[in-house]
C-alpha cells in the first residue's frame, strides 16, 4: 500500500494575488505622487511669473526715476530765450538778405542775347557786369535801359535795393564781333530796424 | 489605508486648485498691462530725454544721422 503524501512549501513568503495587489498598491502610490508634484510645479510656476513680472515694474519704475532725474536735470542747466532773443532772432528774420534767391530772379531776368560776366558786393552796392548783342536796328543804350527797366519794374527784386542804376556802358570788340558791355550798381536797401511786441 | 490616501489626494487636488488659481488672480493680475503701461511712458521720457539732449548740446546737424 503506497502512502499520498501533500507537499506544503511553508517558506513562501506571499502568494501571486498578494505579489499583484502589492505592484497595483504601488502603482496608486506613483499616481497620486505624479499628481500631487503637478500640481505643486503649477503653483511654483505662478510664483515664478509674478516674481519675473516684480523684477520688470522694479527695473522700468528705476529706469523712468532714472529718466526723470535726468530731465529734471538737463532742465535746472537749460537757459530760458528772453525776449531780446527772441526779438534779435526775429531781426535776423527780417532783414537777412537772401542772395540766392535774388540772384536766381536776375538769371531767369537777363534774356538770352545778354549773359552776366560778373558780380561784386562792396560797401553795400552790388556791381552787376554783363555783355549784350548788338543790333542794327535799335540803339545800344535802349538795348541796355530795357533790361535795367525789367530789372526795375521787378519787385521781388527790386524791392531788396534803394536804387539800380546804370553806371557805365560801351562797345567792345572781341573776335571782330561787336558787342555792348554794360555796369549796373545796384545799392543795397538798408532795412529799418523796427520794434516788434 | 487606500481610503485615507483618496482623501488626503482629493484635499491636497482642493488646496493647490484654489492656490493657483488665486495666486493668478491675486499675483500676477494686471501686471502684463502695467508693464507696457511702464514701457510706453518710458519710451516717452526717452524721446524727451534724448531732445533734451540735442537742445543742450546744440546738435543742429543731427538730422544728418536719420
Amino acid at each position: 500500500m503506497s502512502k499520498t503524501y501533500i507537499i506544503i512549501n511553508l517558506n513562501k513568503a506571499e502568494s501571486a494575488e498578494t505579489r499583484l495587489e502589492r505592484i497595483r498598491e504601488r502603482g496608486r502610490w506613483a499616481v497620486f505622487a505624479l499628481l500631487i508634484i503637478l500640481f505643486l510645479s503649477a503653483n511654483g510656476r505662478v510664483w515664478m511669473i509674478n516674481s519675473g513680472y516684480n523684477a520688470i515694474i522694479k527695473q522700468k519704475k528705476s529706469e523712468i526715476a532714472r529718466l526723470k532725474s535726468e530731465i529734471k536735470q538737463m532742465q535746472s542747466r537749460g537757459k530760458n530765450l528772453s525776449k531780446e532773443d527772441i526779438l534779435s532772432f526775429a531781426d535776423l528774420e527780417q532783414n537777412r538778405f537772401l542772395w540766392s534767391k535774388n540772384l536766381e530772379m536776375l538769371g531767369s531776368m537777363t534774356p538770352d542775347d545778354m549773359a552776366i560776366t560778373g558780380l561784386r558786393f562792396k560797401r553795400q552796392k552790388m556791381v552787376i557786369n554783363g555783355i549784350a548783342l548788338t543790333f542794327e536796328d535799335r540803339k545800344d543804350f535802349e538795348i541796355i535801359d530795357e533790361y535795367l527797366q525789367t530789372l526795375k519794374a521787378n519787385k521781388g527784386f527790386s524791392e531788396n535795393f534803394s536804387r539800380i542804376k546804370l553806371e557805365d556802358y560801351g562797345r567792345i570788340s572781341i573776335r571782330g564781333q561787336e558787342i555792348i558791355r554794360f555796369e549796373f550798381v545796384a545799392a543795397v536797401k538798408k532795412k529799418t530796424v523796427g520794434r516788434y511786441s | 489605508m487606500a481610503e485615507k490616501r483618496n482623501i488626503i489626494l482629493f484635499g491636497a487636488l482642493i488646496i493647490l486648485s484654489v492656490s493657483y488659481w488665486s495666486g493668478a488672480v491675486v499675483l500676477i493680475g494686471d501686471k502684463p498691462l502695467q508693464i507696457s503701461a511702464l514701457e510706453s511712458e518710458q519710451a516717452e521720457l526717452n524721446e524727451n530725454l534724448i531732445s533734451a539732449q540735442i537742445l543742450a548740446s546744440q546738435l543742429d546737424r543731427v538730422f544728418t544721422l536719420f
